[in-house]
């Protein structure tokens, strides 16, 4: 009842022409952010925060929230078109996504991400205007040991992302760990591995690493078989994807969905780590498990569906506790707060108008979105037409002018073409990149965790089994991990009777 | 063809527009004194913090009370090293100055050895600060500054303290508290103030120290005490809290953000500098908008906060020294 009138509130609130307007600025912008590496969604927020001074704060927030979620959508594109994650949360799109691209299926790719997209997000705002106020409640259940624990499990899922050998999937994965150690130690600030450079004091950056370990590593490998690439080609009819990979992918949206807005909701990386987890889950439950990494459809709808839903739901600490979760929220925070807004425990009661009316715009951007996006598709896919020797050049120039956007300095470019040499190197051997890009996020959260839980319990492990969320989701973890192994030991047990009957 | 003739025309007007401005400048250089030209304005953190915010709407209204322009240009890195470095670096003629704040242009140089601090940077003025501001869970058993040093004696190593991050606005002030009353407690750190406050919320943390823009909305809403301001005087907002000070314990933390200047700087240029922001920070405009940002304008001219500023890194380099052993 009460729901029904305030949802009409707040479209009363969003659909006026000029909230409108400013919705579909922002849904512009952020796709163009998401599609160009580099400068994201934060930066490009506070770059437009002077101009959401002089407007009403409810507009503000429409448009800085239609940036937002806008750069999920951009961030795939260039993820499935080039191999390059626009964001964080698609590295994961890179994976299939690419490879459906190489096949010639960019358009089912593309559609199949913007419409698993369109999909979570709607389902992420019902959930958010149904149960918004319980859901902060749940994130505030989740204290060092549950976070650990969530972290641990996440990493676990770095064995999925091996496409080929385990074993070399699992080396990246601990040179991932390894790499994420560069920086400050969590605890008491000491450098560790700076090497002297005050650059590094701050560890590596994810979008200057990811550019180079997946989108210049692809370009050097390309550029020995440029005679090759040239051949595949991407019909232009049939761009949408077919009614066999809605069949495959409907129940991969629906997962990706529901995972996506629970972890969405916990602070920190929620986004990122709930692509992983989508498309972890996919995998495990395929039928043909197989298929992952060299195109499966589930591989893009997953990881796509759950970013989407998890960026909607990192809403819900900033406007029912004024805790922003990630950096693009503690935009739209401080936005709100120029306009002596303040987001928190009070807002629903103060500012009714903002709460509902910024969920009822999340929804009209969404339909943007879908809008905007499901045209795009014919013309980026035009874009691989493009002869590659003229697109690899524009893709390394895009890439350099990336790396130096993300903090203004020349470092972040070497940085990258550092990395796009390792990242070539690395696939000459056949050793996967995602594993270690995973476990270079995942590792400090880890640590920064298990330091935070142990200085808690004073140096006692139990803290983690006492606790119903932590120790369920360490017994998943360990599930998790054992089941490889038992099934192995089953078929061994197997043969070893078939061998021994006759 | 005629649209392209009349473009060229405008860009040909436009240039020549240009060009006779620009000599009209450098001619009126010769005679003019310091500022010439725009002046740049290195923030060493990322956009849209608390320093890049109060920045942008000081140097707004540059133009109006300098002569010149301030260009605003964030050079983010290794938690303000970076930018501090390039400006220290940069020729001490007044046209490259710093947004300075306590974390880099203090307590990184006095406790780590990195960044740059009061030997190699002076003083312009201060803008204002944030002082921070300790507050407990409402579930815990203490509601006031001193009750809580009472537990915490009472309890050793039981009190948890959310930190937000080393050395930062709640881990270096907290360290000086338990210096100063020997109180031994659980010292975590967090990500910064929000995961800080999301910890003391949840009843994961009893007590962490923040900002007061962070911690009113739940102060006001019963979901924490505030136990102690670290200033010299209450917060406006917070009338009823005390000062560590009047409770007995001499801590103050005050998270400044000042101009500074490369050293050698010329004192006049300095003043001219100094005179041009304490008249942008009286500007109405600028006034309204740090009020929505949550804080207040607290001038300090170059040789007060000289002065300050140079107390508060003697200090930290004791207190550095003191517990890094």
């Amino acid at each position: 009842m009460g729901l029904f009138e305030n949802m009409a509130g707040g479209f009363a609130v969003a659909v006026t022409w000029s909230n409108l307007f400013y919705c579909a600025i922002g849904a512009l912008l952020g796709t163009a952010i998401g599609v160009l590496p580099g400068l994201g969604p934060p930066a490009t927020i506070a770059l437009l925060l002077p101009v959401t001074l002089k407007m009403q704060p409810v507009s503000a927030v429409i448009m800085l929230a239609g940036i937002f979620c806008g750069a999920m959508y951009g961030g795939s594109t260039t993820s499935i078109l080039l191999n390059i994650p626009g964001e964080a949360a698609s590295v994961v799109t890179c994976l299939d996504g690419y490879k459906l691209a190489r096949k010639g299926r960019a358009g089912a790719a593309l559609g199949m991400s913007a419409i698993g997209s369109f999909i979570a997000g709607s389902l992420a705002v019902l959930g958010i205007s149904f149960m918004a106020p319980t859901l902060a409640s749940f994130a505030l259940k989740f204290g060092p040991p549950e976070y650990f624990c969530l972290v641990f499990l996440g990493l676990m899922m770095a064995i999925y992302l091996a496409e080929e050998s385990i074993l070399k999937g699992l080396m990246m994965a601990s040179l991932g760990l390894l790499f994420g150690t560069v920086g400050l130690d969590p605890v008491d600030g000491t450098h560790r591995f700076t090497l002297g450079f005050d650059r590094l004091t701050d560890g590596v950056d994810f979008v200057v690493m990811a550019m180079g370990m997946f989108g210049l590593a692809e370009i050097l490998c390309n550029l020995e078989e440029v005679e090759q690439r040239e051949i595949f080609k991407t019909a232009l009819k049939g761009l949408l994807p077919t009614a066999d990979d809605w069949r495959k992918a409907w129940g991969s949206v629906l997962r990706g969905s529901l995972l996506g807005f629970f972890i969405g909701v916990l602070p920190g990386g929620g986004a990122i780590i709930s692509s992983f987890a989508a498309y972890a889950v996919e995998k495990r439950l395929a039928k043909h498990p197989e298929e992952f990494g060299h195109g499966a459809i589930e591989g893009v709808a997953a990881p796509e569906s759950a970013n989407n839903a998890a960026s909607t739901s990192s809403f819900i600490p900033l406007l029912t506790l004024g805790i922003p979760g990630n950096a693009s929220i503690a935009m739209i925070f401080v936005a709100l707060m120029m306009h002596g807004v303040r987001p928190g425990p009070l807002l629903l009661t103060e500012h009714p108008d903002i709460f509902w009316g910024v969920i009822a715009s999340m929804y009209i951007g969404n339909v943007m979105l879908l809008g905007l996006n499901l045209p795009l598709i014919g013309f980026w896919v035009r874009v691989l037409r493009v002869p590659y020797r003229y697109l690899a050049a524009i893709v390394v120039a895009v890439c350099i002018i990336g790396a130096y956007s993300v903090n203004n300095s020349a470092w972040d470019v070497g940085m990258m073409l550092f990395f796009g040499v390792v990242g070539y190197v690395l696939r000459k051997f056949a050793f996967p990149a995602a594993p270690f890009i995973l476990a270079m996020i995942l590792g400090p959260m880890l640590e920064k965790t298990l330091q935070q839980s142990l200085i808690g319990s004073g140096g006692s492990f139990l803290t983690f089994f006492d606790r119903p969320i932590s120790a369920t989701l360490l017994i998943a973890a360990g599930l998790l991990m054992l089941t490889p192994v038992a099934k192995q030991m089953w078929r061994r047990y197997r043969d070893r009777e078939r061998l021994s009957v006759p | 063809m005629g649209m392209r003739n009349l473009l060229t025309k405008i860009v040909v007007g436009l240039c020549v527009a240009l060009a006779s401005v620009g000599l009209g400048v450098s001619a009126a250089a010769a005679a003019e004194e310091f500022p010439t030209k725009p002046v740049t304005l290195i923030i060493p953190v990322g956009a849209g913090g608390s320093h890049d915010l109060t920045a942008r709407a000081v140097t707004s209204v540059a133009a109006q009370y300098l002569g010149q322009p301030i260009i605003v240009q964030l050079k983010p890195g290794g938690g303000g090293a970076i930018g501090s470095e390039m400006v220290a670096k940069a020729a001490p003629d007044g046209y490259t100055l710093l947004f300075g704040g306590m974390g880099w242009s203090t307590t990184y140089p006095a406790v780590e050895g990195r960044s740059k601090g009061p030997d190699d940077l002076m003083a312009v003025c201060r803008i204002n600060y944030s002082p921070t501001i300790i507050a407990a869970r409402a579930g815990a058993p203490y509601k006031t500054f001193k009750e809580m040093l009472a537990w915490a004696k009472a309890n050793p190593d039981k009190l948890i303290f959310a930190n937000t991050g080393p050395w930062g606005q709640a881990d270096l002030p907290w360290k000086m508290i338990g210096k100063q009353t020997g109180i031994k407690t659980k010292n975590v750190p967090y990500d910064g103030g929000g995961p800080a406050l999301l910890a003391v919320l949840g009843g994961h943390a009893d007590v962490t120290g923040g900002l007061v823009t962070a911690l009113l909305p739940h102060i006001k809403s019963g979901k924490l005490n505030a136990l102690a301001v670290l200033d010299n005087k209450r917060e406006e907002k917070l009338p009823d809290t005390p000062t560590a000070k009047e409770e007995g314990v001499n801590v103050i933390n005050l998270m400044w953000r000042a101009v500074l200047a490369p050293k050698g700087t010329p004192r006049p240029i300095v003043d001219k500098l100094a005179q041009a922001f304490k008249k942008m920070t009286e500007d109405k405009t600028v006034v309204t908008m740090i009020k929505q940002f949550g804080d207040e304008v607290y001038y300090l001219g170059p040789d007060e906060f000289g002065k300050a500023w140079r107390e508060e890194y003697e200090l930290q380099k004791e207190l550095g020294k003191a517990l890094k052993k």
